[in-house]
């Protein structure tokens, strides 16, 4: 199959970038994008030219490392799949494919469309821990939790931090990261001691980043490769209001005041 | 302090803006099935205008209960936009470089044109208080009780037999119905009471009231346009009346008369 693919080329962060437009031939419909895109960086080579700078790393969706904005469309055509999982057979013989990078105040570009994600890192440096017994290894068992409250941690646990959900979301917001990585921690047993430092360290860092406000429009919802709800969101939501509205915990060194 | 650190973030400001959206729903509620009181003739609506200012007359005064509503939808009407505007703010900083592609997937028409929708509600509230509560803005014949506030009957009457006032009117309704359809979808995600149990109520609830509040609002200036609703009396529908200044002692005896 052959496409012409339109991708955004920018030297470095500082440079000016554009769009450079390449002819691809003899793609399989079976190959995958990303073995497309390794294609058309060997030919370039070959040529003696720049390849496109991407990132990637597993392959197979488990990750978060690949991150391209296709046709519009965080992570390209289909829904559950992050850019290394989509086939060339989404796509038609003869498509004019656009390909941009993720756009974020927060996610500052490198090369080409390959963006620096490490705001994800610090959010969750703000919160995204639990305080852990250093002793013996606890019995596994002394900690009962519900089947369905394990279940449903584990639908914010899938949360791989790709970014998809900034990328798609028209404010450049980071809430359905965010709030998965809060809700997964704090809706277990072993979360609940920073369950309220957690969300306010984290919302805060998140801010902090310059990071788009929710205006639920769910975009982030619908590119999400692993198909984390906004229900978190809405969960986070009332988590943070909770946090910093209720009389804190925290009285050392104040007590002596009255 | 606790307040302020609440409010400093994108979080505190969507749920001031989801709270006061709330309050301003309530508000519509009321002014909605209030409006609906013009079926049931002149006397009804404007005595049930008046009731609205001796509502606790002897607690708070002629008016009084009245202003105090006033106040409290003043200060959600300056806290909702002043909360969206910064978050507007915050959310042009988060995406300098824009998409050349640009596509939706998830979103509604009701979502995106939040930002447009607000401000035709803004301008229309000012336009529709200078019309209807002040009197400022005369296009049409205007005359006030002996208590000194608007005819409620006669002054819609005459409002809405001009065409492109009655679109005017429905226009806008349209537009802040479709406000509300996301809105109040949008603020129980806000304050986090929504959930995929409740989800498709939440859903039908904001899809019905804004439906509903669509048809109460305008049903007022189509029927009154389509001479369903009868003129105030003293007056026949097919004539013209010339405007008549608020002062006229004439008609505000007439005004009298039709309330005895
Ligand atoms: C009768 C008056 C109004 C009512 C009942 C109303 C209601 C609402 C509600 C319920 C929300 C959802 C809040 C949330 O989820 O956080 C909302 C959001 C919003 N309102 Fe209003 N509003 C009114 C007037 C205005 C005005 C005058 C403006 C003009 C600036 C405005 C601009 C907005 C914007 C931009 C949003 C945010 C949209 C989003 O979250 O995507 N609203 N409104
Ligand atoms: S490369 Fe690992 S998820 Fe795509």
């Amino acid at each position: 199959m052959k496409y012409t693919l339109h991708i955004w080329r920018q030297e470095s962060p500082s440079a000016k970038g554009d769009f450079v437009s390449y002819i691809v031939d003899d793609i399989s419909p079976d190959s995958s994008f990303l073995e497309m895109m390794d294609l058309l960086n060997e030919q370039l080579i070959a040529k003696g030219e720049d390849p496109v700078t991407f990132d990637s790393d597993c392959r197979e969706g488990i990750c978060g490392s690949c991150s391209m904005v296709i046709d519009g469309r965080a992570h390209g055509p289909g829904h559950g799949c992050t850019t290394c999982e989509v086939r060339m057979r989404s796509f038609r013989d003869g498509d004019h494919i656009y390909i941009e990078p993720f756009r974020s105040a927060a996610f500052p570009l490198i090369k080409d469309l390959m963006v620096d994600r490490s705001a994800f890192d610090r959010i969750i440096e703000s919160g995204g821990y639990v305080t852990v017994h250093s002793g013996p290894k606890p019995e596994p068992n002394s900690l009962p939790i519900p089947h369905a409250v394990a279940e449903h941690a584990m639908d914010a646990a899938e949360c791989i931090g790709c970014g998809a959900c900034v990328a798609a979301c028209p404010n450049g917001a980071a809430m359905l990261f965010t709030s998965a990585k809060i809700s997964h921690l704090g809706l277990l047993p072993q979360g609940e001691p920073e369950h309220d430092t957690r969300v306010v360290g984290m919302v805060h860092q998140m801010e902090q980043e310059g990071f788009g406000a929710c205006t639920n429009h769910a975009e982030c919802q619908d590119a999400c490769p692993k198909g984390i709800s906004i229900s978190f969101i809405s969960r986070m939501n009332r988590a943070f209001a909770k946090a910093t509205l209720r009389e804190p915990d925290q009285r050392r060194g104040t007590m002596s005041n009255q | 302090m606790r307040l302020l650190k609440f409010y400093q973030s994108s979080i505190g400001k969507k749920i001031v803006a989801a709270v006061t959206g709330a309050i301003l729903f309530l508000f519509l509620v009321a002014h909605m099935l209030g409006n609906l009181k013009i079926y049931s003739g002149a006397e009804k609506i404007d005595a049930y205008s008046l009731h609205l200012r001796t509502f606790m007359e002897g607690f708070f005064g002629f008016g009084g209960f009245l202003w105090i509503a006033r106040v409290v939808l003043l200060v959600a009407v300056v806290l909702h936009i002043t909360s969206v505007v910064l978050l507007i703010r915050q959310n042009r900083q988060a995406r300098p470089i824009r998409y050349r592609r640009k596509r939706r997937f998830a979103t509604s028409i009701a979502a995106l044109s939040m930002i447009l929708t607000g401000p035709w509600i803004l301008v229309y509230i000012v336009l529709h208080i200078l019309q209807f509560t002040t009197g400022t803005l005369q296009p049409t014949p205007f005359k006030e009780t002996p208590q000194g506030i608007g005819a409620v009957y006669f002054n819609l009457w005459n409002a809405f037999q001009v065409w492109w006032i009655a679109a005017l009117y429905v226009v806008s309704m349209a537009f802040i119905c479709l406000h509300l359809y996301h809105g109040l979808w949008s603020m129980f995600q806000s304050v986090g009471w929504n959930n995929p149990d409740r989800n498709r109520n939440v859903r039908l609830f904001a899809t019905i009231s804004s439906i509903a509040l669509f048809l109460g609002f305008s049903s007022v200036p189509v029927l009154v346009w389509a001479d369903v609703v009868p003129p105030p009396a003293g007056q026949d529908g097919t004539v013209v009346v010339e405007k008549v200044g608020v002062e006229s002692p004439a008609l505000v005896a007439e005004g009298q008369d039709s309330r005895d």
